[in-house]
């Protein structure tokens, strides 16, 4: 059994007449990517604000790293952030923001500094000063902050806004890179649901500060049908040539006639080309189920009184 | 705790904050100086040093009419007048520089929600408040002992020998002074914690003194409280406590200024702690 990260138990937070959160219900293993789904105002923010002492929850409870209480609060040096939006001194430098955690955290070692920077590829603009920085390179900064000291747990809030394509895609990279190499633990929210999709391997589908779901990438797949169709007449023949020459296992033999591939990575022409030039007959290859965007609505509507 | 006052030092050090508030004493310096009476710039304290006591054959029309220089001429002329004395006994001025210390340390963390970074991952929010609190009192600390030795030499440089006192003089005035300067931090980094933003601290911060001294006035008035009663205001005690105080009166106002302490800090770090970070 994986060891758990973050759990929260009924946990809730209120102000005055408005309930932000209402019982919400988590568990973070280790080496997660935890996708945190919802919509303006859902209760992501409030989550993560509660987790770090940013906020006080008015209910319930959580463990970090298994302790409770002000032992969790001990555990924050294990934790890095970004939460809203990238704060920073703007009178100093991106290295010098750098530095000024690094000295509050009690890091010795300046090679941490540049190693976070070249991690978000921001050592060439080093020594510019934060108020000259675009937005895209301002949350970089922001999350270079949060895996400067590195963390068992990196929480981020939204990290992709204000990023060109290419940054998007590099920092998913650097997602995935921190959780395979580093086991380190990511909670991380979105509005772009597909890029959370293509990142996180938990999701926690929250609206108006109650949980919808908490789905595992695979329970998410299997309920979106999120897969690439074969119709073809050998269903047999056509597993042992995507598994052969493509390397895909993750399919499954709907029946004699259809075969449905969940791979992510799969590219429909390339598996054209291989049935074609291995004569097997080919009806039709096309992509089904529902997108992350219509299952969240539908999860939405079911709860809208 | 450590850690988060060097990382302070390290930015203040960086800051253009931190320049204006020495530029500003030395400016408050500069006229005290030049004019060879104390509280040119700031609140107008009446340190019982004036030029109407020791040109008492002159009218007051007479005083009026004369010119800076005319002024300080027959300034440097007196004698038993002790000028760093004077201008040490309008020290409630320095709090204007303080403002400048508590911004950089405190209200600019909140204004730019730096705050957030720190106390999400490095540090309980005690002891950001107790390092916070120390920084900006090590800072005012040391503007305080700067003014008051640049001050008196260069009392001694630009003006007459016989308008200063000792060294060891102005040492003993600089530390029985040091508790309403420590009230005087307070109440600035209990406004600090209280309401955070610059603009709104600066709002609150600068007048302060000013109303607080027309409430004063008023209320001795309309409830005619007796004059011994208002030399335990800050701005009186910093009067008194350069004018050879009783053992009585160090005593009783170093009280109130132990109130003013732990009442403001404890406003500052309540505020504080129920506070939500953005």
């Amino acid at each position: 059994m994986r060891e758990i990260v973050l759990q929260t138990k009924q946990l809730s937070k209120r102000y005055k007449d408005f309930t932000a959160l209402d019982s919400v219900n988590m568990t973070v293993c280790r080496e997660d990517i935890y996708g945190l789904i919802g919509r303006n105002g859902a209760g992501k923010t409030t989550i993560m604000k509660i987790i770090t002492g940013l906020t006080e929850k008015s209910g319930g409870e959580f463990e970090i790293f298994s302790k409770k209480g002000a032992d969790a609060a001990k555990e924050k040096r294990r934790i890095g952030c970004l939460i809203e939006n990238p704060a920073f001194f703007e009178n100093l430098t991106a290295y010098q923001n750098l530095k000024y955690y690094a000295l509050q955290k009690g890091i010795t070692d300046e090679a941490q500094i540049d190693e976070a920077l070249a991690l978000v590829n921001l050592t060439e603009v080093r020594n510019k000063k934060f108020r000259k920085f675009s937005l895209g390179m301002k949350q970089r900064l922001g999350i270079a902050l949060a895996v400067m000291d590195n963390p068992d747990l990196i929480i981020l809030d939204e990290p992709i806004n204000g990023l060109d394509p290419i940054g998007i895609s590099e920092l998913r990279n650097t997602f995935k890179k921190l959780s395979s190499e580093r086991g380190v633990t990511l909670i991380i929210s979105s509005h772009i649901l597909s890029e959370l999709y293509m990142v996180a391997n938990r999701f926690l589908f929250i609206e108006k500060g109650r949980v919808l779901k908490e789905i595992t990438k695979e329970e998410l797949d299997f309920e979106c049908m999120r897969c690439h169709v074969v119709k073809t007449d050998d269903t047999k023949r056509t597993a042992a040539l995507l598994e052969q020459k493509l390397g895909i296992t993750n399919y499954k033999v709907i029946d004699s006639r259809e075969l449905r591939v969940y791979d992510e990575n799969v590219k429909p022409d390339e598996m054209n080309r291989l049935l074609v030039q291995n004569d097997v007959n080919i009806s039709g290859i096309f992509e089904t189920g529902i997108s992350l965007e219509d299952y969240f609505k539908s999860l939405v509507e079911e709860v809208r009184p | 705790m450590i850690n988060m006052i060097k990382a302070d030092f390290f930015r203040l050090m960086r800051s253009k904050g931190i320049v204006i508030a020495f530029v500003f004493i030395m400016a408050m310096i500069a006229t005290d100086i030049y004019t060879v009476q104390p509280g040119s710039i700031g609140v107008h304290v009446n340190t019982g040093n004036s030029v109407e006591n020791e040109i008492s054959d002159m009218s007051y029309e007479e005083i009026q009419a004369l010119s800076i220089s005319e002024y300080r001429k027959i300034m440097l002329e007196t004698k038993g007048y002790a000028l760093d004395r004077a201008v040490l006994s309008a020290n409630i001025n320095l709090y204007y520089a303080f403002i400048f210390v508590a911004v950089i340390v405190i209200t600019a963390d909140f204004s730019a929600s730096t705050v957030k970074n720190t106390l999400s991952s490095a540090i309980s929010r005690n002891k950001y408040f107790f390092s916070k609190i120390a920084v900006v009192n090590i800072c005012c600390l040391g503007l305080l002992f700067l003014n008051t030795y640049i001050m008196y030499f260069s009392n001694l440089i630009f003006n007459n020998r016989n308008l200063a006192s000792s060294l060891g003089t102005v040492t003993k005035i600089t530390l029985l002074q040091l508790p309403p300067i420590l009230a005087l931090v307070s109440v600035l980094t209990g406004f600090a914690f209280l309401l955070k933003k610059t603009a709104v601290f600066n709002t609150v911060a600068i007048p302060f003194i000013m109303v607080f001294q027309l409430l004063l006035s008023v209320l001795t008035m309309v409830f005619k409280i007796k004059e011994e009663t208002l030399y335990y205001v800050p701005h009186m005690m910093f009067i008194k406590l350069s004018q050879n105080p009783s053992g009585h009166y160090i005593f009783y106002s170093y009280l109130v200024c132990a109130a003013m302490i732990v009442m403001f800090n404890l406003l500052g770090l309540l505020s504080f702690k129920k506070t939500e970070i953005k």
